[in-house]
This record gives C-alpha cells, sequence and structure tokens, in this order.
C-alpha cells in the first residue's frame, strides 16, 4: 500500500485543564460512569510505536495534552467511549481538515491567550450494540490521530483524492482566480475504509487566521464566533444540518444534500451555499465587493439583505416563486430577476428549481410576490 | 428561438469533459459485497437525487420549457447515455461496497454531475430566451471549468 504524505503529529502528555472554557460543552462520559481507564500515556505510546512514525515527525509538535481514554462503559452502547485530545501550535496560514462520519462538528474560536493553538476534543461512542470488547477495536478503526502535511492539519479518515471540487453550477465572480480552498490536500492513501458503528462528537477550537475544510456524512456541523478575515471555510456534508453563529473570512463554502444551512452573522467576500433539497438561510455583512451564490433544488433560499443598502441580484427558479421585498431596478418574470437596488454593491446569485426564492428584510419578505 | 451557434461546441464540449474526466474507483472488486444499510445517509441521498433528476427530466420533456430545450435534449443524448452508464457503474460498487465512503461518494458525484449538467442546461436556455449572452456564457466557462481533470 502506498504510504501517507501526511505526518502523523505527537503531543506531549499532560493533565487536561479542567477549566478550559468551552471544554465544558463537549458531551463526555461523566466521571462516575467512567470505569477504570487505561492510562492516557500509555496508550498513546503504543500507538505511535505501532505506527512506527520516525522521531523526526514529532519536531513539531508543542505543549498541551494528547492521548486518548477508553471506558468499557456499560450495558447502553452509548455509554461506551473513547475520548481523544490534541492541542498544537500551528501558522497562521495553517488548513485544518476535519473528517467525520457521523456524531457532530463543532467549531469555536480559540481562548484567550491561545490564539495559534489548534485545540480538538473528540468522543468516539458507538452506535450500535457491540461487546464491549468489541468497542476498542472499533474505536482503533476510526483514526483520530492529528496529522500534518505541510501547513495542513487533519484529522479524521484522510480526504480523498478526487470528487471534492467545487459544486457544479457555482459561477466564479468575473475575472476572480481558482479558489485555492478548492484544491484540498492529496492523500496517496488508497485503502478502502471501511464506515464503522461509531459517531464522534468531536469539538475544535480553531486558531485565528487558520482555514477549515470538513466534511461529515451525516454529521451536523455548527460554528460559532470565529474570526480569520483572510481564511477559506468549506463545509461538506450530505445529511448533516450546517449552522454558523458568526464567521468572518474570506471566502465560505458550504454544500449538502439534504442537511438545511442556516447561516447568521458571516462576513465574506465571496461565500457559495448549496443543497439539493434543504433550506437555506443567509444574514450577515454583505461586503460591497461581495460575491454571493446560493443554489438548491428544492429547497427555499431565504436571504435577509436589511443590512444592505444596495446589491445587484440574478435570481432564477425554474418552477419556484420569488418573492423580495426590495424593488429591483431590472428585469423581472416569473422565473428570473435580475437587476439593482439601491446603490448597486454586493452581487447575489441565487438559483432554485423548484425551491422557492425570498429575499427579505429582517426575517420578512414584505414586497410583491412575483 | 434561435439557438446562437456558438452554444453548441460549448456545451458538447462540457458535456464532453465531463464524461472523459469521470471520477474512477480503481479499487472495484476489493470489498466484499455486503448488506446495504437503508438507514445510510448516502441511501437516502441517492433517492433524493434521483427524485431531482427526474424533476429536470420532466422540465426537458415539457411543453412550456424555453424554446429549444427539446433540440438540445436530443443533441445531448450520447452524453446522457454515458453519463447514465457511470450512474450504473458507480452504483454497482457502491451496492458492493456499502461501508466504503469513497465508492459511497462517488456515486453521489456520479449523480451530482448528471443533476448539474440538466440543471445549467436549463438555466442556460432561460439565460438565452431572455437574450442575456452574456450571463449564458459565464455559465457555459463555470460548466468548463467545473469538468478541468484535477493536478497533482
Amino acid at each position: 500500500m502506498p504510504t501517507s504524505p501526511w505526518i502523523p503529529l505527537r503531543t506531549n502528555s499532560r493533565p487536561r485543564s479542567e477549566h478550559r472554557p468551552g471544554a465544558a460543552g463537549v458531551p463526555t462520559k461523566s466521571r462516575t460512569e467512567t470505569p477504570p481507564r487505561t492510562p492516557t500515556k500509555t496508550l498513546t505510546a503504543a500507538a505511535l510505536f505501532l505506527g512506527a512514525v520516525p522521531a523526526a515527525a514529532f519536531a513539531n509538535a508543542v505543549g498541551a495534552g494528547s492521548g486518548s481514554e477508553i471506558g468499557p462503559g456499560s450495558q447502553n452502547p452509548a455509554g461506551i467511549t473513547e475520548r481523544v485530545e490534541h492541542a498544537v501550535e500551528v501558522g497562521s496560514d495553517a488548513t485544518v481538515t476535519v473528517m467525520n462520519f457521523a456524531g457532530h462538528v463543532e467549531v469555536h474560536e480559540t481562548d484567550p491567550g491561545e490564539a495559534r493553538l489548534l485545540r480538538i476534543v473528540g468522543v468516539k461512542r458507538l452506535t450500535e450494540e457491540r461487546p464491549a470488547e468489541e468497542a476498542a477495536r472499533l474505536f482503533e478503526r476510526v483514526n483520530l490521530d492529528l496529522t500534518r502535511r505541510g501547513r495542513h492539519f487533519h484529522i479524521g479518515p484522510q480526504p480523498r483524492r478526487r470528487g471534492e471540487g467545487p459544486p457544479g453550477g457555482h459561477r466564479r465572480p468575473p475575472g476572480a482566480a481558482p479558489d485555492p480552498a478548492d484544491e484540498l490536500p492529496i492523500t496517496e492513501i488508497r485503502a478502502p475504509r471501511r464506515i464503522p458503528p461509531v459517531s464522534v462528537d468531536l469539538e475544535v477550537w480553531l486558531p485565528d487566521g487558520a482555514s477549515l475544510v470538513v466534511r461529515t456524512f451525516s454529521a451536523p456541523i455548527s460554528l460559532a464566533g470565529v474570526v480569520s478575515p483572510e481564511g477559506n471555510f468549506r463545509l461538506r456534508s450530505i445529511s448533516g444540518a450546517m449552522t454558523v453563529r458568526g464567521l468572518e473570512t474570506d471566502t465560505f463554502h458550504a454544500e449538502t444534500v439534504s442537511g438545511p444551512l442556516d447561516i447568521r452573522d458571516l462576513t465574506a467576500r465571496r461565500s457559495q451555499l448549496q443543497t439539493l433539497g434543504a433550506d437555506i438561510h443567509l444574514d450577515g455583512a454583505f461586503l460591497p465587493a461581495g460575491w454571493y451564490d446560493l443554489q438548491t433544488h428544492s429547497g427555499t433560499v431565504t436571504l435577509d439583505l436589511e443590512s444592505l443598502s444596495g446589491f445587484t441580484v440574478e435570481a432564477t427558479t425554474y418552477t419556484g416563486v420569488i418573492e423580495s421585498a426590495f424593488e429591483i431596478d431590472g428585469q423581472s418574470d416569473p422565473r428570473g430577476l435580475h437587476g439593482n437596488w439601491g446603490d448597486g454593491g454586493p452581487q447575489i446569485a441565487v438559483n432554485t428549481f423548484s425551491g422557492a426564492i425570498r429575499l427579505v428584510r429582517g426575517g420578512a419578505a414584505t414586497g410583491a410576490e412575483r | 428561438m434561435r439557438i446562437p451557434r456558438w452554444v453548441w461546441p460549448a456545451l458538447l464540449g462540457a458535456f464532453a469533459l465531463a464524461v472523459l474526466f469521470w471520477p474512477r474507483d480503481d479499487r472495484a472488486g476489493e470489498s466484499p459485497p455486503a448488506a446495504a444499510r437503508p438507514e445510510h445517509p448516502v441511501t437516502e441521498a441517492e433517492a433524493l437525487y434521483e427524485e431531482a433528476i427526474g424533476d429536470i427530466e420532466s422540465a426537458f420533456r415539457a411543453d412550456d420549457g424555453p424554446a429549444g430545450l427539446g433540440e438540445v435534449r436530443e443533441a445531448m443524448e450520447p452524453e446522457i447515455e454515458a453519463l447514465d452508464a457511470a450512474i450504473a457503474e458507480s452504483r454497482q460498487r457502491a451496492a458492493d461496497a456499502p461501508d466504503d465512503e469513497a465508492a459511497q461518494e462517488t456515486l453521489l458525484d456520479s449523480l451530482r454531475r448528471k443533476l448539474d449538467l440538466f440543471h445549467n442546461t436549463l438555466m442556460l436556455m432561460q439565460d438565452l430566451e431572455r437574450g442575456d449572452g452574456a450571463t449564458a456564457q459565464e455559465r457555459i466557462d463555470a460548466m468548463s471549468e467545473r469538468e478541468q481533470p484535477e493536478t497533482g
């Protein structure tokens, strides 16, 4: 099998801070439910030994804690968990990629004084009834090692080589260069990756300035209070819902098949949102030179444009309806709305097949329905 | 409405690229067949894609669509057949390996490409019907870019 260019990162074990803000939100097994644990340091050392990782590969790891803990749990399969933690300093141009099948992914800003620290807490849980002794074997198949290749940091199964391009139908803004975020890190791993009956609750504290790529199958993705003005954020899920509450970045791309996109308080120069059948809501600070592209087949698109003094819109649908709280100066018909409002500004493109398109002020489309 | 002459080579070029650079899963046969999980998100997604593709195909057959749509649909027929064959191949691989994340995603990618082609073509015809050649050209450019092979 070809070897992976990704380098596992080892971080020195040390007791985890019990008072870390945000960590309290991690759904972990309570102390009282936890049976005697295998020492964290022993497990980590064993894993590293088995991985035959050269010592030089550890040079970039710094401080903080890393390791895993397994609890045999009770009769309830949800009670069998394994907790993994990583913390490593990264550069301001780092790209963090996260892959998760089921469970959830929560992304926060870093804690004060930890602007360069990438911190990840993962809790693995069984999703099917299995004997306790099998849990450890299943958990082993869900690799939560933190790996590095250049400025890219990755957790979860390795990203695949193909099929990660931007969704079709999206148009770049005129003259725009290809999006660097479209070029995901490439791995040479070709072995089939099985999807075990394990869900992982992942919590990520993202360093200032970092970019982020998240891919999930059914795991919802939530992101709150992250500031990365030069960053690229690319979230993709099949059925997981996506929730954003406060994100400042350069480019933002979110895509699902059936998971709704609820994006609020977003500041991005470029944003692409796409679903197949789920609703999309977008509000935030639309930048004057910004470009925003929303596409769905049958979901409803709601754009809250209250904060704007003007915009250029190109909304098209085949059988859906278009509602606008704004009097658009341009061309309109049952299948399209094209033109400007106010002093122009950001370019907004919305495309649906049967889904409704709603341009609203503060949550309500009060204008004429087309 | 007469379809501008330049649209045809652009459209056919985009379709040809889509077929030529279709992502191939070179690991066929490595995974033993297993029973599909009905609760798998990919199963649900596949059904949604099929439904959406059916919606758009109906629009292509309908009489009230943009003028020239039927003509475009006929011209697309060889490409659509090739896409369908690729989808069938992906579906077989996904069925053979229901727990293989890459095989499942390849199937969804295949379906998405077909949906995107239909969707973009429909929107393109609307652009042309509206006389918006600039937007139509932009859309074709985007479709062509989308189908460029990956490097590295």
